[in-house]
């Protein structure tokens, strides 16, 4: 079970984590990237990215990816084993783009997917 | 000055940067040829699934077909399948085949404001818009995964740190 970050993927991570450092957010060595889905979206489910500065918790799992340390909770691991983040820059938008496995459709807006 | 900008605005708006109700369509219908890939899919299917016209639609996919973008097979169990690679062909060439006369190239500009000052800004912004319709590859529009799920704002917000982590939902 596994999340993979695509290099380009970390390397806007790691970009966002030193800037943010830099202003005094978080401390960069200490921060982490927490992957998740939530419920919600008119597909069911929902991918949330968020930075934290947080030790793994009982229900985590920690991994590291390109230099970038990644949070997954258990639940959110069942939906998210095998996916591949990647980042986009391009006219479509901006952003980070999953690659589920687990995903047996997507909603056409493009924020949330069935499982 | 709303003079001036009425006619600009009314131009961008009703002849490049909405989409016609027969792109629409055949975005529909890309997408779902896209999602049954190696089937022949009939009009009828993609009218009763997605709640199209069949009779604009026959006629859409008959364009595309002309135009090289599906391949038909006659026949009771008769319908289309995608002739090309999506990613060769341009959200730009699609509004042309679908729209116009099939013309890659971009119509003259149409300015309807008798002010001939506005000429010059409006060919600029047109060959700007133009030139995004074509950067835009079908394949970005209808197949899934190409998408920006998280967009870079979210993640990057200042306060992110100081967010609860939403609980994943389970089925």
């Amino acid at each position: 079970m596994s999340i993979m970050l695509t290099e380009t993927a970390a390397k806007e991570i790691r970009k966002i984590i030193d800037e943010q450092g830099k202003d005094g957010a978080f401390a960069p060595e200490k921060a982490k990237l927490r992957v998740g889905v939530k419920g919600g979206g008119c597909s069911g489910f929902s991918y949330t990215l968020d930075l934290v500065e947080e030790e793994r918790g009982e229900t985590d799992e920690e991994l590291e990816a390109h230099g970038v340390k990644i949070l997954c909770d258990m639940k959110s691991l069942l939906y998210l084993s095998g996916v591949e983040i990647d980042f986009k820059d391009e006219v479509m938008g901006r952003g980070f783009v999953f690659k589920n496995p687990n995903a047996t459709s997507t909603c056409g807006c493009g924020s949330s997917f069935t499982a | 000055m709303d003079l001036e900008i009425a006619p600009l605005r009314s131009y961008i708006w009703s002849d490049v940067v909405t989409l016609s109700k027969k792109v629409d369509y055949a975005l529909t219908s890309l997408a779902h040829l896209v999602e049954n890939q190696g089937q022949t899919v009939s009009a009828r299917q993609i009218a009763d699934m997605h709640g199209l016209p069949l009779p604009l639609l026959m006629k859409i996919l008959k364009m595309l077909h002309q135009h090289g973008i599906l391949v038909s097979t006659r026949g009771v169990k008769g319908g289309y399948q995608l002739a090309i690679n999506l990613d060769e062909l341009s959200l730009g060439r699609l509004i042309a085949v679908v729209d116009g006369n099939g013309s890659t190239s971009a119509a003259p500009p149409r300015v309807e404001s008798p002010r001939l000052s506005l000429q010059p800004p409006v060919q600029a912004l047109q060959y700007k818009l133009v030139r995004v319709l074509h950067d835009v590859k079908v394949t970005d529009l209808v197949k899934p995964g190409r998408r920006i799920d998280v967009p870079w704002e979210r993640v990057a917000r200042q306060d992110n740190h100081k967010q609860p982590m939403p609980l994943a939902t389970p089925a």
